[in-house]
């Protein structure tokens, strides 16, 4: 019984799979909905069924499948990201026609994250990873009429499967050299050069999957030509379910910890460094909010940096706490592009007076990004701080707060593009520069402009509107009871 | 036996890293990766006979690695076909819409 409670979240994904495979066979129209709109709340009853299971632990399948309280909070995270990511796509790339593709290569990725976060041995760490990553590839290439997504996608694959090999590689040296591919080992540890090498290796692999620096260079790309929903699952799940993996394999290796704090240390400070940035630089918002993931992914490795159980809790934490935010502000994205609005910065202008909801909530998602006090972000970034101290890099955090207060540099001037920036009617012959990014006319694909005027018909769907509305009550809620997210991961918030 | 095994498959990762470098083909990228994952795949049941001969666990673990080698490839080539098919080449620096 306890088993099936257990394993539920992960058969719910499995049969949301199944359900997104039959999408195909129904004509466009009520029953399509229907049956995308059960696989939601099949996947909203996995998280809470998933939430039931708070304080359990088991292991299955000989110790290779671990539930526990990492996995556990994962596959809340993931479950509840993956019905609101479908809820956001219902009326845009759910419903086009290769929607049902769209839905299976979805709900595979998030199988894969899931099973990722559960990991109890390395066979299962590279077969989560693979399964949570090789559907992204078709999912950044979906938008065919921009040839665009197909060269992100070809790139994206290529560095991955470079970094898949590397990790390959690396867990067989870390397997060579302690005869078990277990986590923890469960044998004695003992120091080699073939250790560290595939240690390094493994960090190396895993720094891509997370988009840390220097192997960040695929995602800016890749959220950029992809679908904004696309993005907010691509922003979120594959990573949260990789630093639970890094987690549980970091943590049977402490013995060795001197060898990878420091090489975590400096990648850490590089990534939030680079992508703060590289964050400035951007005109157009999907940019910018790649530039922020590789920003907060960076937040994140701070807390792995510091060690200790509170920073590897933080990791975990703060990507959960980021996941709202990153959903709602991909989402914001996502409603200018179907209203024509453009998503380029200059766009924002004046939206506080046209549209004061949805700037309301931008604004409420920049602030959490930012880590003000009260939004969800703050806790995540308080908890991966504080990991950082008590693992006696006190440098690391004060890194991270000034990397914050720098931050607020971009985040702020989205809030005030969108109140105080003068709402240009007639943007086309003046406007901002065309930004570089190659986006030439013979692709035919200007997504800027602002000719569309906004009618009631092409406002955000219902769906998104719901999305929305979820993505600002969590990011607000778990902002001011953090004691859901900490509680969630079975700990307590320290207050 | 093992250091003869781990010495080779350095070898084949050393080469399969410097294809990725010097490379510019799509094909030969993904080709170069494919020497690589046979690097770790060829450690993986060097090792499995080392430790636990009759448990397998390194060649389960190879095992799979070939699988997931196979769907890597699969999904890679139906990607240079499409990006040949939009921009006449698989040499990726030539495909440079993007700032990368």
């Amino acid at each position: 019984m306890e088993a099936v409670l257990l394993l539920f979240p992960k058969g719910a994904i499995a049969v949301a799979v199944m359900l997104a495979l039959m999408l195909d066979s129904l004509a466009p129209g009520r029953a399509r909905r229907g049956l995308i709109i059960a696989t939601v709340a099949l996947l909203t009853v996995g998280a809470v069924v998933a939430a039931v299971g708070i304080g359990r632990s088991a292991a299955f399948m000989d110790g290779a499948l671990v539930v526990d309280r990492y996995s556990i909070f994962s596959d809340i995270v993931l479950l509840a990201l993956g019905a609101l990511v479908t809820l956001a796509a219902l009326d845009s790339v759910g419903s086009s026609a290769d929607g049902g593709d769209f839905h299976v290569l979805l709900y595979l990725s998030l199988g894969g994250a899931s099973v990722l976060a559960s990991a109890g041995n390395l066979i299962v760490v590279f077969l989560g990873i693979e399964l949570a990553i090789i559907p992204t590839f078709a999912l950044v290439a979906f938008r065919a009429e921009d040839r665009r997504s197909f060269e992100a996608a070809l790139k994206y694959f290529l560095l991955s499967v470079f970094a898949s090999a590397v990790l390959l590689f690396g867990f067989s040296l870390v397997y060579g050299s302690t005869g078990s591919v277990r986590l923890p080992p469960g044998v004695e540890v003992v120091a080699s050069n073939m250790l560290i090498i595939g240690i390094a290796l493994v960090l190396v692999g895993f720094g891509f999957k997370l988009a840390a620096f220097p192997f960040h260079q695929w995602l800016p790309d890749a959220f950029e030509v992809s679908h904004p929903e696309v993005a907010a699952f691509l922003a979120v799940g594959p990573k949260l379910a990789a630093v639970v993996a890094l987690v549980r394999v970091l943590e049977g290796l402490t013995a060795l910890s001197g060898a990878w704090t420091a090489a975590l240390a400096g990648v850490a400070l590089l990534t939030m460094l680079w992508g703060n940035l590289g964050a400035f630089r951007q005109t157009r918002l999907p940019r910018l909010l790649a530039y922020s993931a590789i920003a907060h992914a960076g937040y994140a490795l701070v807390g792995l940096a510091g060690g200790g159980s509170r920073g590897m809790d933080g990791a975990v934490v703060y990507f959960a706490a980021y996941s709202a935010a990153a959903l709602g502000a991909f989402l914001v994205v996502a409603m200018l592009l179907r209203e024509g609005l453009g998503d380029r910065l200059a766009d924002l202008r004046g939206l506080g007076r046209r549209r004061p909801l949805l700037a309301a909530a931008m604004s409420v998602f920049m602030v959490s990004m930012i880590g003000v006090p009260l939004f969800a972000g703050f806790w995540g970034k308080f908890s991966v701080f504080l990991g950082a101290i008590e693992g006696g890099l006190v440098w690391l955090a004060v890194a991270g707060v000034l990397n914050s207060a720098m931050s607020f540099g971009y985040y702020g001037n989205v809030i005030r593009l969108m109140y105080f920036g003068d709402a240009v009617d007639d943007r086309a012959p003046v406007g901002d520069p065309e930004p570089v990014g190659g986006l030439d006319a013979a692709d035919g694909l200007d997504r800027g402009g602002g000719s569309v005027p906004t009618t009631p018909a092409n406002r955000g769907s219902w769906g998104q509107r719901l999305a929305l509305g979820a993505a600002v009550a969590l990011t607000l809620l778990l902002g001011v009871i953090p004691s859901l997210l900490f509680g969630a991961l079975g700990v307590s918030s320290g207050f | 036996m093992t250091t003869a095994a781990v010495t080779l498959s350095s070898v084949l990762f050393a080469i399969g890293v410097f294809g990725v470098l010097t490379r510019r083909n799509a094909i030969s990228l993904l080709v170069s990766v494919e020497i690589m994952m046979n690097a770790a795949i060829i450690n993986l049941v060097a090792f499995s006979r080392l430790y636990e001969p009759e448990a397998m666990t390194g060649q389960v673990f190879a095992l799979f690695g070939i699988g997931i080698a196979a769907c890597e490839a699969a999904i890679g080539l139906a990607l240079v076909l499409a990006v040949y098919r939009r921009f006449g080449s698989t040499d990726v620096d030539t495909i440079d819409l993007l700032k990368g």
